[in-house]
């Protein structure tokens, strides 16, 4: 396990966290109707789901570094030329 | 649109812009003489792509001057349900995560060109190979469309009619050809830089000048909350639909973009493509994001504005802005010629991509599969101007509204990401049930698209799919050998794509 190379698809638990995060960046868990919240002119619901916005570019950026790693096999081109 | 800066500054940004791209081309002809004589050269820019240029280019091919015109003025419309736009652009970077970092890997040890190589090499059949090209030339054909007619509008309104619209498309069209003709793939992605970062400062500035000269977020809630407080309000019901199916349809479908596919292609290495991936994970805030605001903060300027004029209303804040003061000036001016370079970034990457696939893909390997590199090359270059032409008789007609082009493009392309995607990793997939998948899906999204259905308010792209999947995965599943093709594996003869070897 420890020799193999880590690729993003092959780790089952980045993608429950991906889906965890998906469910959360459809507002559907705001109360509907009503007079919206705001927060300095912002409804509160858009401040959330900019939050889980984060969120998905975070898990991204941790997921490109920590679980894609590069192959060796194939060359470099620019050595190549 | 008019604008307080249009006509003489206009047309200088105009030729600035027009100029230095032309010297990119020129200096990337005089470095790299070679490159018309190899496919891997001219379509991928030998493969030699660093981080910022890669990230630049990927960047440019996404983003468009639409992007800032036609976002703002549907965040305007709209309000806070269009701030969809800014995950959905990252939903792209995660579909990449799904498949870039094996099909990178393939691409380099089978030496794949255009993603219809890699249907090829993975299916082995014909019609498989041929409705993938046909469905991505089909939405590339519409998408290079859609950037003539938006050049063309922007530069009319940033010439204010001086330069008329015909002469302005004409004008970056014959540009863009020259220096698509004289560098490939590295012409592109270098002026890309160019445009992207004209692009990035104009949209700031803009940003700025708005909230000092008009208000910031708070007002604009006030104001909304007067004018249209729908606006403010959660999508709920079909709105709440909508939304899942955009961040799903533009997730998948522009992540399968035959030019965002071969940018895959063209990175110098891993690190490159890993590094800029990141940082397009981060882009969308400060562009999908900057643009969001621009068009809420409109309502603090024009509260009121009808659904025709709220096309323009970027156009009416930079005017406004540009009255202010000598640096607002200058900045709006450079924000349009941004705007277009913008447009031309984009237009350019389809283009290279458009002749790519005929020459690979169509002529390559159907047509004259013993032709040399830079005759084929060549058919695709020629044959790409055809189609500029062909789609210039069209753009002097345009449709009425650009968003529903986009949306009609992307539910087509997007039948071909399961072939892509799903292709890579289950060796049980059928090529028949592929193919039938992806007929039957297109089809299905395009009768949807044509007669306006929308049932249950999902996308006919998403219904397409799910037609497409089922199809798929049931006849995989029925006729598929668990056994089937492993690409990964070392076996793999790849004939067409032999010629290629022999540089």
């Amino acid at each position: 396990m420890q020799r193999e190379k880590r690729e993003p698809v092959r780790n089952y638990k980045i993608w429950i966290v991906f889906g965890i995060i998906f469910i959360l960046l459809n507002p559907w868990y705001f109360p509907a109707g009503g007079d919206p919240v705001l927060i300095y002119g912002v409804p509160l619901w858009a401040l959330v789901i900019m939050g889980v916005t984060v969120l998905l570019s975070l898990h991204i950026t941790y997921v490109i570094k920590y679980h894609w790693d590069e192959s060796d096999e194939v060359p470099d081109r620019e050595e190549d030329k | 649109m008019e604008l307080a800066f249009s006509g003489m500054s206009g047309i200088l940004i105009m030729l600035f812009y027009g100029i230095t791209m032309l010297a990119i081309g020129v200096t990337t002809f005089l470095r790299n003489k070679k490159i018309h004589g190899s496919l891997d050269e001219y379509y991928l820019g030998g493969r030699s792509l660093g981080t910022l240029v890669l990230f630049f280019t990927f960047f440019a091919t996404q983003y468009s001057g639409n992007t800032v015109i036609g976002y703002s003025a549907e965040a305007y419309r709209v309000g806070y349900a269009n701030l969809v736009t800014v995950p959905f652009f990252i939903m792209i970077v995660l579909v990449y995560l799904l498949y870039a970092p094996r099909l990178y890997k393939i691409s380099r040890k089978h030496n794949i060109v255009t993603p219809v190589d890699w249907l090829q090499l993975r299916f082995k059949s014909k019609a498989v190979s041929i409705l993938g090209a046909v469905i991505m030339l089909y939405a590339l054909g519409n998408f290079l469309l859609e950037q003539l007619i938006a050049i063309g509008q922007g530069v009319a309104g940033l010439t204010d009619g001086t330069v008329p619209y015909q002469v302005g498309v004409i004008f970056f069209i014959t540009i863009m050809i020259i220096y698509g003709w004289l560098g490939g793939m590295r012409s592109v992605a270098y002026t890309d830089t160019m445009q992207g970062i004209a692009l990035l400062v104009g949209v700031f500035m803009l940003l700025i000048g708005t909230i000092l000269y008009f208000g910031g977020l708070p007002e604009a809630g006030d104001y909304i909350r007067t004018y249209s407080p729908e606006n403010l309000g959660v999508p709920e019901g079909v709105g709440l639909v909508t939304w899942s199916n955009f961040l799903l349809l533009v997730g998948f479908g522009a992540a399968v973009y035959p030019n965002a596919i071969q940018r895959i292609f063209s990175a110098k290495n891993e690190r490159a493509l890993k590094k800029s991936l990141t940082q397009m994970a981060w882009m969308p805030f400060l562009t999908a994001g900057v643009v969001f605001i621009i068009g809420i903060l409109a309502y603090t300027a024009f509260p009121d504005l009808s659904v025709a004029e709220s096309e323009q209303v970027v156009g009416m804040m930079a005017s406004v802005i540009a009255n202010e003061n000598i640096i607002f000036y200058v900045a709006m001016v450079l924000l349009f010629g941004g705007i277009i370079a913008a447009i031309v970034s984009t237009a350019d990457s389809v283009l290279l991509t458009f002749s790519s696939i005929i020459s690979k893909d169509l002529y390559g390997r159907y047509i004259n599969p013993g032709a040399s590199d830079s005759r084929k090359i060549m058919v695709g270059k020629i044959l790409g101007v055809a189609a500029v032409a062909f789609l210039l008789v069209i753009a002097w007609n345009p449709p009425a509204t650009l968003y529903q082009v986009f949306v009609l493009k992307l539910e087509i392309l997007v039948q071909v990401a399961p072939a892509i995607i799903l292709g890579i990793y289950w060796q049980r997939s059928h090529a028949k049930s592929v193919f039938a998948g992806m007929l039957a899906g297109t089809l299905l999204a395009a009768f949807f698209t044509f007669t306006g259905m929308k049932p249950l308010g999902i996308f006919s792209g998403i219904w397409g799919l799910m037609l497409n999947l089922a199809i798929y995965t049931g006849g995989s599943l029925v006729f598929g050998d668990a056994a089937g093709e492993n690409v990964e594996a070392d076996t793999v003869e790849v004939s067409p794509i032999q010629s290629l070897q022999d540089h």
